[in-house]
């Protein structure tokens, strides 16, 4: 080979605009390929290992009302129960300033924070809470600026109690505060006593099983659950958690599942480009193929001398890309994962990452500048030196004619000069209009994406008719709450619901409810404008209904649960009864940890309690006009009951409008990161258009030269390239756009699907459509500029110069 | 002096013709030529005449629609390309009018290009044999420059050198004085003159008279066919005042 490894070297060297575009293509594809896949691998084992780490639970029981240690050692007893942690958690109203308005929060308390059982909270710094001193848990403290020192005022019950902050906690399954979650707070059992409830009574129970199975672990819950419905204690939830799995794995997987097809999106893109980049090349050197051919080069010589180029450019690629894809990677995981609570200080580098990444950079080119370099090292010296320069193959077949019949007849000639021009290399088109297109589909879905959420949003918002909903620790009198809540200002009307835990049963066997969390029967007044929930099969609950009930779909189909079915309901100490199964509703979005809610008519329910005029949670709604302001309304609400001494229960209390901002808040992490990589698509969009019309100008040398011999001014010589590259976005937007409204309900429904498990209602954007024009133009004119501007630098006497 | 016993080049009822849309333009027309070892031919005619495409037939670079094309006793006609890359670097020297060196080698490098790919020079000895040609021609002191850098003549000797580099018996050269000016046109000549000297055999194609009159046979091609076939005791080189 001798000298021509000079020529390789000499061929990346002295091009290099071509040489440092065709690194940044391929750089582009195996970056997003190394973060992605590094961050996916860094993400979901930080998150296993730290959730092992504090020894989980494997459910997770939040009681109604209190369970003494005698219940505890009881419950110890059943079969499958490994060991049982008693804690407390309670909710409390919190504000750090006099003047700011109440929030929502938890006050856990643990009885010995140095020897925790399961779940267990670390302390970050400061001190564990004691003597009056209280901790904040880590997201608590960095999103509402809570510090060590800092004092946090609590109300419960109407009374309000002052404590210290003591030191920094950190609790593995605290929702995050960006998603919704509750502030969290941590006392000892003393701190606790102070504000009433007493030493070693218990609202919470952590509960391990063994053998470990999900199966099992919900079979002995439903035990417990049954033996606390025999002593009269109620279950507000019942929390599952895997072992060796993070909660928030399923969130992850599907974000991550996403991010990694269009990581291999990018990769297969800038594989494109180098495709491009490396039939240009071989284009441009068309007449060197001659010559080393006419001094006795064979095929397999040419062959591999370009593909040595290539792989040069792949190593390069490498060198760039893989430190700052571990790097990148490395960083997303370590925010990822703070988001999560879960701490991340060590640079991990994830194998597969450098192992995908190296195949990118090296496998990938190699395998898509092939075919190109066979085809230009296939060329006879008379094909390669026959070329003339100016005219290339435009005009050869029908289409060109055409092309140029119309365009002469109806354009410019600047214009019709252009559009020629576009059409020359069609292969090299094609190549780079789809990159384009990919962008732009990217982008359109991504936004549709976003335009459906919205539509869901408001379909499913609209369907609660309450603005405030309040659940109660305790069963209340309708005729004390609803006068006491209608006479709270902005307030238009109230109405109480009533709930019991209920367990399905069919033929005596328990059925499984759809998120595994334990069913309560749900007494609503017939024809509540409050709640109309989609009906999948059957109807909604009707007047003269009685012992009629209406089941989610996910519970029907895991259940085979059919419309005019009878089930039987377990109502623990209110015993067992039948109710025919009259409809089945849809779910869209519950928010998460919510128990399976079975509708059933309130007279009904409150038939089979025994207990007329009682209920459990009360839901409001605003005046007309003052709806956007439900959390003001919820916290006059709050004040107002607590002055009564009327507990309210967190878990079954939500205003309609932070609902709505806390389900935007998870739905947009994710539109952001598609956002981000429709970015990096148009990015590599933009690269490969400069790539492609830069080489344009080097094959068209001699033509400028004697374009600008006859007359052509730089102006005309530079819109015609801007004008090339306008028409090669325009072009790939006509195309995007359809290719887009083909695939972007499917894709929509399945990204909604997989990320979020949200069943989206579609809605196409026609504003993406715009937008998208306006920005394929702007990449457009900013990827042809340079090229432009050096087809005016060229110089006739240097273009016409053979060389 | 020419060996007539042997000929070294033989083309046999040699048509050539092109697709041009649907017809099919003849380019050659029964050319039937032979050139002995050590011959200088001029191959002159007016443009479109076929001259080139007679020479591409000569160095494999085209193929002929009927007829045969013999170098060497070697029917290049039938190689494939493969086999015909391999004989050029070995049996062939070319000369193109726009020099056509690889514009990121030295010249130097361009001349050792050739030695590279067909492997019949020892390698220690192809630096050497490359600055010997590049001597020859006059161009050792600028062996080091990119093409880029020198004037087109020299270019155009920096050709000549590499067509020289695995010492094949013929030469072949489309145009070579084409692109240069008339001085510089001389120094081809003299340079073409020593080879011929030298026991080489070259076929030129030319529109430089004064070329034509340094071979000792001018060959004229009209039309596709061989019109003039002038065979002279010597080349006269010497320029008239006039010229």
């Amino acid at each position: 080979m001798g000298v021509l490894w000079s020529k390789v070297w000499s061929d990346l060297w002295h091009h290099k605009t071509r040489t440092v575009l065709a690194v940044l293509s391929i750089a582009a594809g195996v970056f997003a390929v190394g973060t992605i896949f590094g961050m996916v691998d860094q993400l979901l084992s930080g998150m296993d290992r730290a959730h092992r780490a504090v020894s989980p639970s494997h459910i997770n029981i939040i009681l109604r009302g209190l369970v003494d240690e005698e219940i505890v050692a009881d419950l110890r007893g059943l079969n499958g129960v490994l060991d049982i942690e008693p804690v407390n958690q309670v909710p409390v109203r919190y504000r750090t300033d006099p003047d700011s308005a109440w929030k929502l929060g938890m006050l856990v308390m643990r009885a010995d924070y140095d020897n925790q059982t399961y779940d267990t909270v670390t302390r970050k710094d400061g001190s564990w809470p004691a003597a009056g001193r209280i901790g904040v848990e880590r997201l608590t403290g960095q999103h509402y600026g809570i510090a060590v020192g800092d004092t946090v005022t609590f109300e419960i019950g109407g009374e309000q109690y002052g404590f210290e902050v003591g030191g920094t906690v950190r609790h593995p399954f605290v929702q995050p505060p960006l998603f919704g979650g509750q502030g969290h707070f941590f006392a000892d059992s003393a701190g606790l006593a102070e504000i009433g409830i007493p030493e070693g009574r218990y609202g919470q129970l952590l509960v391990q099983v063994a053998p470990y199975s999900q199966e099992f672990a919900q079979e002995v819950a439903g035990d417990i659950r049954l033996e606390l419905a025999h002593r009269g204690v109620g279950v507000i939830v019942m929390l599952y958690q895997e072992p060796d799995a993070h909660w928030g794995r399923m969130f992850v997987e599907g974000v991550t599942v996403v991010m990694q097809i269009m990581a291999v999106v990018s990769l297969f893109l800038s594989v494109i480009l180098v495709l491009t980049t490396t039939t240009a090349m071989i284009t441009q050197q068309t007449d060197q193929i001659g010559i080393l051919k006419a001094v006795g080069a064979r095929a397999s010589t040419i062959f591999q001398i370009y593909l040595t180029s290539v792989l040069a450019l792949g190593i390069a690629a490498l060198l760039i890309a893989l430190p700052l894809g571990a790097l990148t990677a490395y960083a997303a995981s370590r925010w990822f994962l703070n988001v999560f609570n879960i701490d991340y200080e060590v640079f991990r580098l994830s194998t597969r990452g450098v192992a995908l990444q190296i195949g990118a950079a090296l496998a990938a080119p190699l395998m898509a500048a092939s075919w190109p370099i066979w085809k230009g090292a296939r060329l006879t010296v008379r094909e390669a030196i026959a070329t003339y320069g100016i005219g290339a193959d435009f005009g050869s077949s029908r289409l060109d004619r055409l092309v140029e019949r119309t365009a002469a007849g109806i354009l410019p000639t600047p214009y019709a000069t252009a559009l020629g021009n576009m059409l020359r290399r069609k292969e090299r088109l094609l190549l780079t209009v789809l990159v384009l297109v990919t962008a732009g589909v990217m982008y359109i879905v991504t936004i549709t994406l976003v335009s459906s959420t919205t539509l869901t949003l408001d379909n499913e918002m609209a369907r609660r008719g309450y603005d405030v909903r309040i659940g109660f620790t305790d069963d209340q009198p309708v005729e004390t709450i609803v006068p006491l809540v209608e006479s709270v200002g902005l307030v238009e009307r109230a109405e109480m619901w009533s709930s019991r835990n209920a367990t399905l049963l069919r033929d005596g066997e328990r059925l499984e409810d759809s998120a595994g969390l334990g069913a309560q029967l749900l007494g609503i007044p017939i024809g509540s404008p409050m709640l109309r929930p989609i009906i999948a099969a059957g109807r909604w609950l009707e007047p003269g209904d009685d012992r009629a009930v209406v089941v989610s779909k996910d519970t029907a189909d895991l259940n085979g649960i059919a419309v005019g079915e009878v089930l039987t309901l377990d109502l623990g100490l209110l015993g067992e009864s039948d109710w025919r199964v009259v409809g089945i509703y849809k779910v869209i979005y519950n928010g998460g940890f919510v128990t399976e809610s079975l509708y059933a008519p309130l007279d009904a329910v409150l038939a089979v309690t025994g207990r007329p005029g009682i209920g459990t949670q009360v839901l409001v709604q605003a005046q007309p006009g003052a709806r956007d302001r439900a959390s003001v309304i919820a916290d006059d609400l709050r004040t107002a009951l607590d002055a009564e001494h009327i507990g309210v229960d967190l878990y079954t209390t939500s205003v309609r409008t932070e609902e709505r901002a806390h389900l935007e808040n998870q739905f947009n992490t994710v539109i952001s990161m598609l956002l981000g990589l429709a970015m990096l698509v148009a990015t590599v969009g933009a690269i490969g258009l400069t790539g492609s019309l830069s080489i344009g100008v080097l094959e068209r040398r001699r033509e400028i030269g004697v374009m600008r011999a006859i007359g052509a001014r730089s102006r005309t010589v530079l819109a015609l390239f801007v004008l090339e590259g306008s028409l090669q976005a325009v072009l790939s937007w006509l195309i995007a756009v359809p290719v887009a409204f083909v695939v972007s309900q499917p894709l929509a429904r399945l990204l909604g699907q997989t990320m979020m498990d949200v069943d989206l209602d579609y809605r196409f954007s026609l504003p993406a459509v715009a937008i998208w024009l306006a920005a394929v133009l702007l990449i457009s004119a900013l990827a042809s500029l340079g090229p432009a501007r050096a087809a005016t630098r060229i110089s006739v006497r240097q273009s016409l110069a053979y060389a | 002096m020419a060996n007539h016993n042997a000929p070294l080049l033989q083309l046999i009822a040699v048509h050539k013709s092109y697709q041009v849309g649907d017809d099919l333009a003849p380019v050659l027309r029964g050319v039937d030529l032979q050139v002995d070892a050590g011959e200088f031919v001029a191959l002159v005619g007016a443009s479109g005449n076929g001259k080139s495409t007679l020479l591409n037939m000569i160095a494999g670079i085209d193929r002929p629609t009927s007829g045969q094309v013999l170098v060497t006793g070697r029917p290049i006609h039938q190689m494939s390309e493969e086999a015909l890359a391999v004989w050029r670097g070995a049996e062939l020297g070319i000369v193109f009018q726009f020099f056509q060196l690889l514009p990121a080698l030295n010249l130097l490098k361009n001349v050792v290009l050739p030695m590279d790919l067909a492997g019949s020079v020892p390698r220690r000895q192809r630096r050497a044999r490359a600055l010997a040609l590049l001597s020859m021609v006059g161009l050792a002191d600028h062996a080091d420059k990119l093409p880029s850098m020198v004037s087109g003549g020299q270019q155009q000797r920096a050709a000549i050198a590499r067509a020289l580099a695995n010492d094949p018996p013929l030469i072949v050269a489309d145009e070579p004085t084409g692109n240069l000016d008339t001085d510089t046109s001389d120094d081809v000549f003299r340079i073409f003159q020593q080879l011929v000297a030298d026991g080489k055999t070259l076929v030129v194609v030319t529109h430089d008279g004064h070329l034509a009159d340094c071979a000792r046979r001018v060959v004229e091609i009209a039309n596709g066919r061989i019109v003039r076939d002038e065979r002279r005791p010597t080349g006269d080189c010497a320029r008239s005042p006039q010229s």
